[in-house]
């Protein structure tokens, strides 16, 4: 069974480097996934991807307690600091999710149709969505990552859930 | 096509398997990124372990120093007076006072020194005799 705690631990105390590759390979997929979601480039999320776990594995011994809620963390907040630097929008990956502005024509598939919608909502809601619903983090986890208290954290998911309800509903 | 809107626990696992199914990064290049990683990460510690070393180094000069210098202190400082003694009396006891001796004089020299006034007042001091017979 995959517990990235375990690992982490086994990294931090033993120096195991496998541990902490296998940590890496669970986890790069969707966290590269999830840049593009977010908007960065593909190339782009390659370097974010690379520098995000970089800088985890630099500080994750400290306290590995939550060790995926703090790596998108450290990749969000690297995201954020790209796309101040650059002064302009983010490019955007170069998957089926191409909409800057989402399209308010209903598509005929569901799937695709939640991303626009998704898209719709702020940046911190994005996040606080796709952290929880989509890479699973719990609502205590998320508040740590993100520095909320828990109960903040479960309002706003849940009013960022009814907004997209409400942005569905506009769009039948 | 008219989609209707979903429930929320539909809506929550739309989300996943909306996400879920964007393609995925290239695999070659996650390899590259895991191998660049590895390095770095295993330099990392190994720096990290030196510091700590050297951190452990200096830890260890400093106290040594200061054990020295503790053990050392009382040849670098003065030496300094000690206090008096004080002796308490028992209650009740008598008090011994310490008996002064008159200081010892020397008679002779003093004579000796007082001679020429003694002299010219009395005639009969046999010293004064002998020195006028000189």
């Amino acid at each position: 069974m995959f517990d990235p705690v375990a690992l982490l631990k086994a990294f931090c105390r033993d120096n195991d480097q496998a541990a902490f590759q296998r940590f890496y390979r669970s986890q790069s997929d969707r966290l590269w996934r999830f840049l593009c979601a977010r908007g960065a480039g593909t190339e782009h999320a390659y370097d974010l991807l690379a520098e995000a776990f970089l800088k985890f594995s630099q500080n994750i011994c400290k306290d590995p307690r939550a060790p995926v809620a703090f790596l998108y963390r450290i990749a969000i907040n690297l995201h954020i600091d790209s796309f101040r630097r650059q002064q302009a929008r983010p490019e955007t990956c170069n998957t089926e999710v191409t909409e800057t502005s989402p399209d308010p024509v209903m598509p005929t598939d569901e799937r695709e149709f939640v991303r626009r919608l998704v898209k719709r909502l702020p940046q911190d809601e994005q996040n606080l969505l796709l952290m929880r619903y989509w890479i699973g983090l719990t609502h205590r986890e998320i508040a740590e990552s993100i520095d909320l208290p828990e109960g903040t954290v479960r309002r706003q998911a849940a009013a960022s859930l009814k907004k997209l309800r409400q942005y569905w509903q506009e769009n039948e | 096509m008219n989609i209707t809107c979903p429930t929320e626990d539909r809506l929550k696992s739309l989300i996943m398997e909306a996400f879920d199914e964007l393609p995925a990064p290239d695999p070659a290049h996650i390899e590259q990124i895991a191998s660049t990683l590895a390095n770095k990460t295993k330099k990392q510690r190994n720096q990290g372990r030196k510091h700590r070393q050297h951190w452990l180094f200096w830890v260890l000069l400093g106290g040594s120093m200061t054990a020295a210098a503790w053990w050392g202190s009382s040849y670098l400082l003065p030496k300094q007076a000690k206090p008096p003694v004080q002796i308490e009396l028992e209650k009740g006891a008598p008090e011994v006072k310490p008996v002064l001796k008159e200081p010892f004089r020397n008679n002779a020299t003093e004579l000796h020194e007082q001679a020429p006034t003694q002299g010219s007042s009395s005639k009969t001091s046999p010293i004064i005799d002998k020195r006028e017979q000189y």
